[in-house]
């Protein structure tokens, strides 16, 4: 199972500005700081590398919570 | 020159795309880390006619990525020798699907390496330091560092290095098995 503040922490180091932004579970990440598809792709490789899940973009972005990405790495990670 | 890869298409940019390319260079936050170029479409046209004349002396490759339908981006092989090359101008809409602008940067830096002749292949680019999305996505290639100075970070990424985050990107991407 994924460690929420832990995840939560790991998630904002992809965003450069992230001193900038208060991110929680029920984050609208797309809305929050410096969003574009470079961090996008930082997030995929964080999410492979911290927790050997991999997420597909279409599955990011079917995301709009940071809730919802960690429900997914779970159901993934049990499957 | 026109290909197909990672389910993108490749083509030489042509005088026409000036528009296009006029549009993404002068979008205030796509081109705040661009180098300085003149910002008059003419201008553009005529470095597109130049451009078509280093084409076809196999000296430049500058691809604009559509799918027939829509433009996405641009990137450039250029300096090109027997081992190595320059990839620089890499540039895409914004709010594009995530993967496209990746995608866009491997097939052209494939591209670039699969005309190479020499064994021992690498590319060089370099990046503004301010740049810092840009730098961070290079530096998971693991290029090396060669040279800096006030503005820019110069790098350069041997094709095994490259390869070996390209399968594992391309993984991540659905496209573990492309060729």
């Amino acid at each position: 199972m994924v460690i929420v503040n832990e995840f939560i922490e790991n998630f904002k180091a992809q965003f450069l500005d992230s001193d900038q932004v208060i991110f929680t579970e029920e984050t609208t990440f797309r809305e929050s700081g410096d969003w574009d598809s470079l961090t996008g792709m930082s997030i995929l490789v964080m999410i492979e590398d911290e927790y050997k899940v991999s997420i597909t973009p279409e599955e990011l972005k079917q995301c709009e919570k940071i809730s919802e990405i960690i429900s997914l790495i779970n159901e993934k990670a049990i499957a | 020159m026109e290909f197909k890869k990672y389910g993108l298409l490749f083509s030489s940019v042509k005088v026409e795309d000036a528009p296009f390319i006029y549009e993404l260079r002068t979008n205030e936050k796509l081109g705040l880390h661009l180098s300085a170029t003149s910002i008059k479409i003419e201008d553009q046209e005529k470095w597109i006619r130049g451009y078509e004349e280093r084409e076809k002396l196999a000296q430049e490759f500058y691809f604009l990525c559509h799918n027939g339908l829509d433009k996405f981006g641009l990137n450039r092989v250029y300096d090109l020798k027997s081992d190595s090359f320059e990839i620089g101008s890499w540039i895409f809409k914004p709010h594009l699907d995530e993967a496209i602008p990746i995608l866009g940067d491997l097939a052209v830096r494939d591209f670039g390496f699969s005309i190479l002749t020499s064994k021992n292949k690498y590319c060089t680019f370099n990046v503004k330091k301010k740049n810092l999305k840009v730098l961070r996505y290079h530096k998971m290639f693991k290029p090396e560092t060669v040279n800096e100075d006030e503005e820019n970070w110069y790098f350069k990424l041997s094709e095994e290095n490259f390869n070996s985050q390209k399968n594992k990107l391309l993984k991540i991407l659905g496209h573990g098995n492309s060729k």
